[in-house]
């Protein structure tokens, strides 16, 4: 799918190209913020927020990179916006009882997670140890330089723990 | 769904689930997935998982310890084999003796034959109880013993899949049967089928002095033929425990040929005792437990431990009825305990060291490693219970009932976490569970009411708590709340009779608070004036010399009463003395520097007026709580009231929010409902009220006068909203209940003006 190229068919007129196009960002959108915020309802605001400056400036604005890349960065904004405001408004990090209630994970996943996490950890130790070291908050280049690999070497070496995952969370059993 | 045709960034789908991509490979990665529907696809599918390995904190933990067994190069599951099984079994008899067997030719076949066969190791074995052919009365007891003792044999291993005794045990229940052996040989396939067992094992036991011979056919559960038969003749020189293991042995051999029996482990003497007397007791001990009849069952295991002091789960369930510190010795004792076992003994040593996590993590493996133990899910949800993962600990029980559908205490648990989390159909459907498994016993009835009164079912909580009282007129919690919901049904009279009840009753704290119990009716109705004196009576009581020398915190419930009824007059200053007289008996069980009751300090200034007392006490408990790194949630309530009195409502709002999400008390509730009405935020006053007026609970009780302004204020709410009829319910409400008072706020005068005009407009 090219969404530079649906954009400037949207940009002609074309209708359902348009509806197509925002169809796809609303998603894509709701998704990349969520995985910022973690919080449904905040992601679908800031969301839909950047949506509307994409859909108020897509056909007058001039795009010199690509469209994508400046629909994401309007994006960008937004979440960055959201997160500063957060921080003004709430230092303390008030949590919203409503806000908690909706986001309760799913128990069941939850079991079924610790539970894969630990046969995967103990198949594929690097991996426990890199999101071990990732919770103590130390840095993605400052977790490859303790494991004595490439940061791309890290992106495999994830890739790989998360086939394992993936399986063990469908099937029940990790096979490295 | 097609693959991403780019590896690069497929190989970065997991870094960016865990936030661990950089700031440009993220943004790269964004705009690629923008446009590749199957990378989008993959982090879609995984976004709830994501969100767990990101923002749980018993996710973290998890991955903390395999991170930190990986490096210390041990693991938290057990290496040494042992049994699965739990005993339960009735033993016949304490008699010692030694167990024969007879040969039996028709109708198995004597010969241990093999088939062309292999037997998964998923295939189930179910082992029913033995029969003894020499003596059918079995007045030795040695049909519980060789019966326990194979399962145990088998079930060291996963070679066999062996039923445990304790399914055994709850299958036997559920067919209403006092345990397995009562289970005969017509109901095994049932039992089979229950269990989802693919064999049968039916053994017998011959004793011909002065020699013992086991004999057992395996049976396929499907078609109820004799699949091979087993026999075991002992010698003169060999005990019981030998002989399970020689049967043990060709039951695997023949089940799964090729099996390494260097993987049995030791004999099933190891896991069990050397002592047959020992073992004896033990089973004993277990049934005992089984009937509640704790006494009997310590005296059982004390025995136990006369006779084999290295009785590994002796001492761990001795541990649990009688004295935490025992299971030290269960732990030196842990090679003497089955795989199952070993899991117990493992998660009771964490919880009495305090690691909780420990014995958590240390029972969750266990609920991968033996699913279908009740007892593991039980504990195990007990824990996610205290630790407050409500959902997970629901989920724990709901597995032990499916386990044990005559789990009486799992659908008592059940039934107040369902409440917990608001799901009041299901938290009534658990307590009739409980009420249906157990009806001559008060429990279930007290718990009913429990969970009625919080749902807002006040007569049927009446009923429910009467009927408690029918089976056990001594049961006190159900009479202390029985008087409760008398006092918010306005049967004063009869709220009175219970309270006054629990002023005669032994238990000294109980009796002493009881007396504070008596003002309750009073200060709901604005009596205070008698709510006064009968506070100070209580006082009188708890005050003497005597009653300090044995409880000087006795004093602390009348005060805190007294703070509520000075602080309804306006008496601020005697009640911030009564806050102070508070702290100076709670600060006997606390450090000297307790910070108990801080907060109360700065409603109460706050409430006075006296906004600058109320910032700078607010100020020094902050700094307070900062020093020691505590963020109650009193704070927040003490922020919130302070906001609401200075007028900034969006403030106080905020904090009260926190304050009853940290904690959704009455108080913290009651302040939030008004200062959503200060806000002139009339729906969600009108919401939170109701909320509140549902439940009908001990705190509620207790703050009687606040408890009943809610009908004024949510008066106040409808009538902004324009709900007329529901406006003058709730002032007529207000004024009926206050129709004796003998106390003149202004809130009911305004109430009486608002009915009026009300009443007046068409």
């Amino acid at each position: 799918m090219d969404l530079n190229e649906l954009q400037k068919t949207a940009k002609k007129g074309d209708s359902s190209a348009e509806k197509e196009l925002f169809r796809i960002l609303s998603v894509r959108f709701h998704l990349f913020a969520y995985h910022k915020i973690w919080d449904e309802e905040s992601a679908q605001e800031v969301a839909q927020e950047a949506l509307a400056v994409v859909a108020r400036e897509f056909k007058g604005v001039e795009i010199r990179t690509s469209f994508a890349a400046w629909a994401h960065q309007v994006l960008e904004y937004r979440i960055l916006a959201y997160l500063k405001a957060k921080r003004t408004r709430d230092p303390g990090g008030v949590v919203d009882a409503e806000q908690v209630a909706t986001d309760a994970p799913d128990p069941i996943l939850k079991i079924k997670l610790a539970r894969c996490l630990r046969l995967v950890g103990r198949a594929n130790r690097r991996y426990a140890r890199i999101l071990n070291l990732r919770y103590q908050g130390f840095s993605t280049e400052e977790i490859c330089e303790r494991l004595g690999v490439s940061i791309s070497n890290c992106y495999v070496l994830l890739s790989r723990a998360r086939t394992m995952l993936e399986e063990c969370l469908e099937k029940g059993e990790a096979k490295p | 769904m097609s693959q991403c045709q780019d590896k690069r960034f497929q190989d970065m789908i997991h870094a960016y689930e865990i936030d661990m991509l950089t700031a440009e490979d993220r943004r790269q990665f964004e705009i690629h997935m923008l446009e590749c529907d199957a990378c989008f696809a993959r982090v879609a599918r995984f976004k709830a998982t994501s969100r767990l390995l990101n923002k749980d904190e018993s996710i973290r933990r998890v991955v903390e310890q395999t991170d930190q067994a990986n490096a210390s190069g041990s693991e938290s599951e057990s290496e040494s084999t042992g049994t699965r099984t739990w005993w339960r079994f009735v033993p016949a008899s304490l008699a010692a003796a030694a167990v024969l067997l007879l040969l039996i030719v028709q109708p198995w076949d004597i010969r241990i034959q093999s088939t062309q066969e292999a037997i998964a190791a998923e295939n189930r074995l179910v082992v029913m109880y033995f029969e003894n052919l020499t003596a059918p009365a079995d007045s030795a007891g040695l049909i519980p013993v060789a019966t326990n003792l194979l399962i145990s044999d088998l079930g060291q291993t996963d070679a066999v899949g062996v039923v445990s005794s304790q399914r055994l045990y709850d299958i036997a229940r559920q067919m209403s049967l006092s345990g397995p052996s009562e289970l005969d040989r017509t109901q095994a396939s049932v039992v089979a089928e229950r269990t989802a067992s693919s064999w049968i094992l039916l053994g017998a036991i011959v004793r011909t002095e002065p020699t013992i011979t086991l004999t057992a056919e395996l049976v396929a559960a499907a078609s109820g033929d004799i699949e091979t038969t087993f026999r075991v003749d002992g010698t003169a020189d060999e005990d019981l425990f030998e002989l399970v293991d020689r049967l043990g042995h060709d039951i695997r051999a023949y089940l799964r040929p090729g099996f390494d029996e260097g993987l049995a482990g030791g004999p099933v003497s190891q896991i069990t005792s050397r002592s047959l007397t020992a073992y004896r007791y033990y089973l004993d001990g277990i049934d005992q437990s089984e009937r509640l009849e704790y006494r009997g069952a310590i005296g059982s295991f004390q025995k136990v431990l006369q006779n084999d002091p290295t009785y590994a789960m002796a001492y761990y369930h001795l541990s649990r009825l009688l004295d935490p510190a025992l299971i030290i010795q269960a732990m030196e004792h842990l090679d003497r305990a089955g795989r199952v076992e070993q899991h117990y003994i493992r998660a009771a040593s964490a919880r009495y060291r305090g690691d909780i996590e420990g014995a958590v993590s240390e029972l969750e493996l266990a609920s991968e490693r033996f699913p279908e133990e009740k007892a593991v899910w039980g504990l195990l949800a007990g824990y996610y219970s205290s630790r407050g993962e409500i959902a997970e600990a629901i989920t724990g029980y709901k597995r032990a009932v499916e386990l044990d559908p005559l789990y009486k205490n799992g659908y008592n648990s059940l039934a107040y976490l369902y409440d917990q989390i608001g799901d009041a159909e299901q938290a009534i459907w658990a307590v009739n569970k409980y009420v249906e498994l157990a009806p001559d016993e008060p429990n279930p009835y007290d718990s009913k009411g429990d969970i009625l009164s919080r749902n807002g079912r006040l007569d049927e909580a009446i009923a429910a708590y009467e009927a408690a009282l029918e089976i056990a007129p001594d049961y006190y919690h159900s009479r202390a709340y029985l008087g409760y919901m008398y006092t918010f049904a306005g049967r004063y009279a009869e709220a009175d009779s219970c309270f006054q009840a629990l002023t005669y009753v032994d238990n000294q704290s109980l009796r002493h608070a009881a007396y504070t119990y008596t003002a309750y009716s009073a200060l709901r109705r604005g009596i205070l004036q008698r709510a006064r004196e009968l506070i100070q009576d209580n006082l009188d009581v708890v005050s003497t010399p005597r009653a300090i020398r044995a409880d000087p915190t006795q004093r602390y419930l009348p005060y805190r009463s007294r703070i509520n009824v000075l602080r309804e007059l306006g008496d601020f200053d005697g009640a911030l003395a009564a806050v102070d007289e508070c702290r100076r008996i709670s600060g006997r069980l606390a450090p000297p520097d307790s910070l108990s009751f801080l907060d109360y300090r700065v409603i109460l200034l706050a409430e006075k007026g006296d906004l600058d007392a109320a910032t700078r006490e607010l100020a020094g408990l902050e700094k307070r709580l900062e020093a020691v790194g505590a963020d109650p949630s009193g704070r927040w309530l003490a922020v919130g009231v302070l906001a609401l009195e200075r007028g900034r409502h969006d403030s106080a709002i905020t904090a009260l929010r926190h304050a009853v999400e940290m904690d959704p008390g009455f108080l913290t509730s009651h302040y939030l409902a008004r200062a959503y009405l200060a806000a002139g935020q009339w729906e969600k006053a009108v919401v939170q009220f109701q909320m509140i007026m549902a439940v009908y609970s001990s705190p509620r009780s207790f703050h009687g006068i606040r408890s009943v302004k809610m009908h004024y204020y949510l008066g106040q709410a409808f009538e902004q909203l324009g709900r007329t009829e529901e406006a003058i319910e709730q002032y007529s409400t207000f004024l009926d209940i206050w129709r004796d008072a003998d106390h003149r706020p202004l809130s009911l005068e305004d109430a009486r003006v608002r009915l009026a005009r009300l009443q007046q407009t068409p």
